[in-house]
């Protein structure tokens, strides 16, 4: 698909003394365009760029970048003639067939040279009454905005393009200037580097390598940007699963509760649980001690109210029990008690290494600055050479009987920087240890608390008026009532908690989708496919151009970089004059071609101003020729070949020759 | 523990390199030196007693009172001879950042060291004790340890 076909050029320049100009058709296919040296026919080019705002490539904005005789003064007949306005035009179409005019004034009274004429229609192959609009380009938003030139052509040209990012952090549109050195080689720095660099400050990263990705449609701009979104969304859901981590260790520390399984990053957990301690100090779910508790609460109040004097056998029975059960309960919290004291002191311990460790990794990279100091003053402090005699000895001022070989500093740091992680990971699981062990003293503290409780109850109704009921059981369905309000209270928090991990989770489940979606190397199958094919024909066409500086065997293209590199190294540009002149026709071509093969974003158009640089052989210029006139897209070559020169090497190809004659371009405009 | 005794053939054993402390990396404690002869000695020479006990108060930040105190208490502390502070300077000085005169006995910092200190005070390094050396300046003279170091010990 080619995106873009030039119809038709035109300078437009009025003075004093009439008006003058030049008038170029253009047709599908390969153009070439001649004039002689120095006529103007680089100019002529360089408008092309101009008209569609893209001058930066001329290293520069606006009309400073076109040559005086297109603005200033202009020379006619060994006379100078100043000049009082001038514009560029230029008939394009689309792939769909829409054809526009695009008017910009070089030099004007009364038009900014920002703004772009549209007419929605041909004007210069033949003049039809249409609409037009105005547009603007180098003002804030020309690339995106609804008055911005830019945004409009890429529109017309249906690019969608891409943001990529920049060297401030953010993203930013890839400009459409930013293409053009790929596909348009112009005269004066075009011909040095495979993309020759574009003034202004774009601030975007490895600006070559997007513009590239972007030509051969390649996923990897868009794969590049998934993965710093996915990086964000990590963190993102990495902190909420924090704070939620955190109210639900609060919340069972509240009741003395804990959270079974709770891991540290937001795994794919199917359900969250809180246990309580029951009455026999087993771990059960809230829900279930719930229930428990509201069954026994109906049982005792359905129960008819016990007198004492029923009971005074069955209660010296239980004030044995309950006495036993106090004495079980007080040595477990002893022992308890004890594990924690020694668990705090480990960890106590264990802090106290980390420090030590901490002043040790600091003097340890002090040494490794010092040694570097040493070598920046004189070379012959590198570790392990004696200065005396120039052997090998070990970096240690431990006398060499002892024969013990230090590590080197590197590897003792990295030795220090471990022995810190295991330390920090000990401590961490003993915080653990601790709270967890704090909890179940907690519980088993207020279970004696009841058991004391119950007892005195127990020993003073047995001293009391044999007739009353006992208070005993009254008492013990109150804390039963308040002890379970207070359980709802929590089961309603941590439905609350359990609905925002049902969130999470869902979040987290789609992150790993589309973590999963994304290929696994840097650049996907296609990428991959694309890759390949662009280097093959890039070969192909070196050897077509009969290079032969290099082998092409030994050339490949750098999946770094997309350029061409030989055993590892970028292809120096000093070999030979003539074959770096043949390295840029291939590129720009395969570019071209790989991107038709697989429907990429190239516009179709490559130009080409002087490509016989370099006293390049007839011969290889006559291969470019046939290439380019046999390729689909629209080609157009600026060369000072004579005309019988130009006919000999293109007998039986088809193309268009624009021959501009011998004298200057610019010349008198008849109606 | 049962091991599998028959089916070894052979064992081998190799060294392994071993972590040890900075402090006995030559390049780490000739730097310290060259800071004790650089910020606190008079013409950067000083006697081997003088480093020996600098140098012992530069083990930790906790001796570094003691030293600043020297001159109010006359109470000369018992300090360890260290002798990998004495094998640092003989390799400090085949480096030649040293110089060791043998009329008088001192250590002084040669061009080479002077360069080394000149880096070393700019780098971020030794920030604890580029500041105890500062504080310290150059009160404690080789004549006066010496003194203080017969009256505790008279031989």
């Amino acid at each position: 698909m080619n995106r873009i076909k030039l119809n038709h050029l035109k300078i437009t320049i009025d003075t004093a003394e009439g008006i003058f100009g030049t008038d170029i058709p253009f047709q599908a296919g390969f153009n070439v365009l001649r004039a002689r040296n120095t006529k103007g026919k680089s100019s002529t080019l360089n408008s092309i760029l101009y008209v569609l705002g893209i001058e930066e490539m001329l290293g520069g904005r606006n009309a400073k970048t076109m040559k005086p005789v297109l603005k200033d003064k202009l020379s006619y007949k060994g006379k100078e003639i100043p000049i009082l306005e001038s514009k560029v035009q230029l008939e394009i179409s689309n792939h769909k067939g829409d054809i526009i005019t695009l008017t910009r004034w070089i030099k004007s009274s009364s038009i900014d040279e920002k703004l772009i004429r549209v007419h929605f229609g041909p004007q210069l192959s033949k003049e039809d009454k249409v609409n037009y609009k105005d547009y603007y380009v180098h003002i804030k938003g020309s690339a995106s905005e609804n008055a911005g030139f830019h945004a409009f052509l890429s529109n017309f040209l249906e690019w969608e393009l891409p943001e990529v990012p920049t060297f401030d952090g953010g993203d930013r549109i890839l400009y459409i200037q930013t293409l053009f050195p790929l596909f348009f080689v112009e005269q004066n720095k075009g011909w040095s580097s495979f993309y020759s660099p574009i003034s202004g400050s774009f601030g975007i990263r490895d600006l070559s390598k997007r513009a590239f990705e972007f030509l051969l449609n390649m996923d990897v701009t868009k794969n590049t940007k998934e993965r710093e979104e996915l990086k964000i969304i990590k963190a993102l859901l990495a902190n909420k699963w924090s704070t939620l981590k955190q109210d639900l260790e609060q919340l069972a520390v509240a009741i003395h509760a804990e959270v079974p399984c709770l891991p540290e990053k937001p795994l794919l957990l199917d359900e969250l649980s809180l246990n309580v301690y029951d009455d026999n100090k087993k771990l059960i779910s809230i829900v279930d001690r719930i229930f428990q508790l509201e069954s026994s609460i109906k049982e005792k109040e359905n129960y008819s109210v016990v007198k004492i004097s029923d009971v005074t056998s069955k209660y010296e029975k239980k004030v044995r029990e309950q006495d036993l059960l106090v004495l079980q309960l007080q040595s477990e919290i002893n022992s308890i008690r004890q594990d924690l004291h020694l668990e705090r002191n480990n960890q106590h311990s264990m802090n106290e290494n980390l420090k030590n460790l901490e002043v040790d990794l600091k003097r340890n990279q002090e040494a490794e600055k010092l040694y570097k100091l040493g070598s920046d003053v004189d070379s012959s402090f590198s570790q392990g050479i004696c200065p005396t005699c120039n052997q090998h000895v070990e970096d240690s001022l431990m006398p060499p009987e002892t024969s013990i070989q230090p590590l080197d500093l590197s590897e003792n740091i990295t030795f220090i920087k471990e022995q810190i992680n295991t330390l920090k990971f000990g401590i961490k699981q003993s915080q653990k240890v601790i709270q967890n062990k704090q909890s179940k003293l907690a519980a088993i503290s207020e279970h004696l608390d009841n058991a004391r409780r119950e007892l005195r109850l127990y020993k003073s109704e047995l001293n009391e008026n044999p007739q009353l009921p006992t208070k005993k059981e009254l008492d013990k369905l109150v804390e039963l009532k308040i002890l379970l309000n207070k359980l709802y209270d929590v089961s309603s928090s941590f439905e609350k908690i359990e609905q925002r991990f049902e969130i999470i989770k869902e979040e987290w489940r789609g992150y790993l989708s589309r973590q999963a979606a994304l290929p696994k190397d840097y650049f996907s199958e296609l990428d991959k496919k694309k890759l390949t094919n662009f280097e093959k024909e890039f070969l192909t066409l070196l050897e077509t151009f009969s290079f032969s500086s290099i082998n092409t065997d030994e050339i490949a293209i750098s999946h770094d970089k997309y350029t061409p590199i030989v055993s590892g190294f970028d292809i120096k540009f000093d070999s030979s004059a003539s074959d770096n002149i043949r390295l840029i026709w291939s590129y720009v071509i395969a570019i071209y071609k790989t991107s038709q093969q697989f429907t990429g974003n190239h516009p179709g158009l490559m130009v080409f101003d002087e490509p016989g640089q370099q006293q390049m052989a007839v011969k290889s210029q006559k291969q470019l020729f046939e290439v380019l006139s046999k390729t689909k897209g629209q080609a157009i070559v600026g060369t000072s070949l004579e005309p019988e020169e130009i006919k000999e090497m293109t007998k039986n190809l088809t193309l268009n020759v624009i021959d501009l004659g011998e004298d200057y371009i610019i010349k008198p405009l008849t109606k | 523990m049962d091991l599998p005794l028959d089916e070894i053939k052979e064992i081998r054993f190799s060294r392994k390199r071993v972590p040890i402390s900075p402090e006995l990396r030559p390049m780490y404690r000739i730097s310290q030196i060259i800071l004790i002869l650089h910020l606190s000695s008079t013409k950067q020479t000083a006697s081997l007693l003088k480093l020996q006990l600098f140098n012992w108060g530069l083990q930790n930040k906790g001796r570094y009172e003691r030293l600043l105190k020297l001159k109010e208490s006359s109470d000369f502390p018992i300090i360890r001879f260290d002798p990998f502070l004495n094998r640092a300077l003989n390799y400090g000085v085949a480096m030649g950042v040293f110089l060791f005169n043998e009329k008088t006995g001192k250590f002084s910092l040669t061009e080479k060291g002077e360069l080394l200190a000149q880096r070393i005070l700019k780098e971020d390094v030794f920030l604890e004790e580029k500041k105890f050396l500062k504080a310290i300046k150059k009160s404690l003279s080789d004549a006066y340890i010496l003194q203080l170091f017969k009256e505790r010990y008279p031989s």
